[in-house]
This record gives C-alpha cells, structure tokens and sequence, in this order.
C-alpha cells in the first residue's frame, strides 16, 4: 500500500521533532545531580510493582527455608555450641583482663574516636543498575523521607557513594565504584591528600584507584584511606578502603595505588542514608 | 518491555562473565525492527530505551537514543532477510550490540567526563557478543510471535501504515 505523501512528510518531521526533544532532554537531565520528574515517578512506581512482587515471595521462600530445620542436625548443632559455650566461658575471663587494660589505654589517647551521632535514614537497595557501563543503585526511599540530592550514603563497614537521583519514593545511588565517580581522600596515618576515583576495568573487583599521589610517597598493602572532606563532597572520615597494589610508573607523578573498597558491594542490601551530620560537622573513625 | 526489563533486572544480571552481563533490550528491538520494520523497531527502541533511562540511567535520552537507533537501523533490514531465519537475527544483534556499546562509551565519555577505556569496551564487546547470540536464539520465537501479530494488527494503528 502506497503511503500519502502528507504521512511520509508527517512522519519525517515527528522523527526531527523526537530527535531533538531527546537532545533537549540529554542537556538537561544530564547533571551531576538532580530531582526526579513527575513521569519518572510515575513510571519508576510501575516498573517497580514486580520488583516489589519478587521481594515478597523472595521473603516468604526464605521465612519457610528458616522453619524447615531438620531435628538430627539441630541436635548435633546443639551439643556442638553447648561444647563451645563451655570453652569461651573460661577464655571470658582471661578475656575481661585484656578488655579492661584496653578501655585504659583508650582514655588515655587525645582523641577517642567514633561514629558521632547523627540522623541517618536506612534504606533497602531496590537493584542495581542493568548496563556494563554506570555503578547505580536504586533504593526505596525518596523526597519524602527526606532525602536530598548529593545526601552520603554509608554502610557500617564505610562509603558507597551519593545521591545523584531523588524520586518521592526512590532515589538513586551513584557508587564510589563508578567511573565518573571522584572525590578527595586522605591516607588514614600520614595523612597526604589524595583523589580516589573509579575505573571501568576495576569496578567489578570492588576496588577504585588512588591518584594525585604526592611525590616520593608509596604506600603499602594495607594502608587505609578515609575521605577528607575537601569539597564538601563527602563528610570528613569515613571509611574508603585498604590499599592492595601501589604501581610506580616512570613519572613519579603518575603513580596509582590499587583500593579495595571497604563496602562489600557484591553484598549490599542495606545502606544509611545521611540526613543529618552533627554540629562539629565531622566524622571521627574507630581507632 | 515490563517484562524484559525485569528479567534483565533480576534474572539476567545473575549470569554475569568477568562482570559483564548480556542485554536483553538489544535483542527486542533487533527482533522487532526484523520483523517489523523501522517503524515499530524505532517505537520499541525509544519505548524500552526511556524505560531504561528512567529505572536504571543517569540521564533521560541516553539509551532512549541509543535503542532508537538500533530498531531503525534493523527496521532498513526488514526486506533484506528472511524472519524465519535466526541467523540474520542474530547477525543484526552481534551488529546492534557493536554500534551500541561503541556509541554507549563514547557518549558516557562526553557526558559524564570520563576517559574512553578500549581495553573494557573490547572486554564488554566480545563477551556481550556471545551472550546476546545466546539470548537471540532463546528468545527468537517469542518476539518474531510478537513482531508478526504487530503486522497482522497494523490496520488498526493509524501510523504504522
């Protein structure tokens, strides 16, 4: 069947008018951060009604894999920890001596630190971001629990990254495993400032490289870094991760230490979101 | 697309190779747009790809355009290869997924300022190439089913003429 010429003519200029709507839309939505549109919520709600499905019968399968034990196994199981409860009750006391020098030498230190108090917000992770390229995640709370855009996201073992995307009642989570992900780092003992980014080819090892490495410093397997605070990016002293690899290149200046993260993000179903810092407006990290 | 898009999100994802995981919605639209024609392949390419920028994406129009492309450019393949054959399916998939994850670095690079890493896109390539061949011939059935009750159906939507 012929087509009119008037719907080819039609038809050509809806595919300009698409085109440049998505050009429009790529130079407006691609920032660093930002809010969420109404049909973003509206669609994310529905894509994530199966999602939702899938959570609850996967609670359900596992409530009913917890109550199916099996007596024999409970029994063995029972005598073994009886055994082991009799054998830490006698380390337990040689133990309380060691724990009680130990909170003396705590308060004998200048600066006894730990995670301050500070509102935070816990949110389950949704999933994970579906292409080879980006590190996202999408979590279940929004605007409306009172998440902002560029709000840290932590875990108890240290950081994972930033809000980039704020729904009503998702947000979007940009990793530190990201390659566009940068920020400022300080090693946690000789403190020199450093950037830790993220690297394609690394992102799936759960481990960032460290750059901007000031001249004659290397570092060792083992050594730690934080964040700094520098550019009010992230707050001060939260955990990053444990060099594995330092790599000297020919120019000193472009040496790079190899990071495993401190978050297992092969691991990750729970993460706080950080509403609210405390007045000094820092973090001080567990000796 | 729904129902792709949440077999990407929480069961393909677990089939992952050095990382890389394969990408259903190249698939769709290659098998549409066959089928179909350039038409149907660009309308599923924009659909799944906003899809895809909305649940997964960093920006909106990313992978709207990039999917769009790729559905027009198997929609120009209609009347060049037989839609009984599986091979040319998975000719235009092993294509589609080269001009996609080639375009997906360069604009991500633009975009998001960061370098353009060859060794991992040549990774992502080849190891995406077998797992979406894999995909194609698993898939096949289903989406040629689709594509031609999309023809048979074509009177009633007033565009697709």
């Amino acid at each position: 069947m012929n087509t009119p010429r008037y719907k080819k003519i039609l038809i050509r200029i809806l595919k300009i008018i698409l085109v440049i709507i998505v050009f429009i839309s790529i130079a407006f939505t691609s920032g660093n951060s930002r809010s969420k549109l109404w049909v973003e919520n509206l669609i994310n709600g529905i894509i994530n009604i199966p999602q939702n499905i899938k959570n609850y019968f996967d609670y359900i399968t596992q409530s009913e894999k917890n109550i199916s034990y099996d007596i024999n196994e409970l029994r063995i199981k029972n005598k073994e920890l009886t055994d082991r409860v009799n054998e830490l009750e006698n380390k337990m006391i040689d133990y309380n001596l060691i724990l009680q020098e130990s909170k003396e030498y705590q308060s004998l230190k200048q600066t006894n630190k730990t995670y301050n108090n500070y509102d935070i917000v816990i949110a389950n992770i949704t999933y994970k971001t579906q292409n080879n390229w980006d590190d996202l995640y999408v979590i279940d709370k929004g605007s409306s629990d009172g998440i902002k855009q560029n709000m840290t996201v932590i875990t108890n073992e240290g950081l994972v990254g930033y809000i980039s995307q704020v729904g009503t009642h998702s947000s979007k989570v940009t990793s530190i495993l990201d390659a566009s992900s940068s920020f400022s780092a300080v090693a946690s003992k000789t403190r020199e400032q450093v950037i830790a980014k993220g690297d394609y080819n690394l992102k799936n090892e759960n481990k960032i490289i460290i750059t901007d490495i000031p001249l004659k410093v290397t570092y060792k397997s083992g050594d730690s870094f934080e964040t700094s605070g520098m550019g009010n990016k992230y707050p001060k002293g939260i955990k990053v991760g444990i060099v594995s690899e330092f790599i000297s290149k020919e120019n000193p200046l472009d040496n790079i230490a190899i990071v495993d993260v401190a978050v297992d993000f092969d691991r990750l179903e729970r993460v706080a979101v950080i509403i609210q810092e405390n007045e000094d407006n820092e973090f001080e990290s567990v000796m | 697309m729904i129902l792709i898009l949440f077999l990407q999100s929480n069961f393909l994802n677990e089939f992952s190779l050095y990382g890389i995981i394969p990408n259903a919605g190249i698939v769709l639209v290659c098998a549409l747009g066959i089928v179909s024609g350039e038409f149907v392949g660009g309308l599923s390419g924009v659909v799944y790809g906003m899809f895809v920028d909305i649940a997964f994406g960093k920006t909106i129009g990313l992978f709207l355009l990039l999917y769009f492309l790729i559905g027009i450019c198997a929609g120009f393949l209609k009347n060049t290869f037989s839609k009984e054959n599986k091979y040319a399916l998975s000719l235009m998939v092993f294509a589609g997924t080269i001009i996609f994850e080639i375009l997906t670095a360069i604009l991500s690079s633009i975009l998001f300022e960061t370098s353009i890493n060859y060794i991992y896109l040549l990774k992502v390539v080849c190891i995406e190439e077998i797992y979406n061949m894999f995909l194609t011939f698993i898939m096949y059935r289903p989406l040629v089913f689709w594509g031609e009750y999309i023809n048979r159906t074509r009177d009633s939507y007033y565009l697709l003429h």
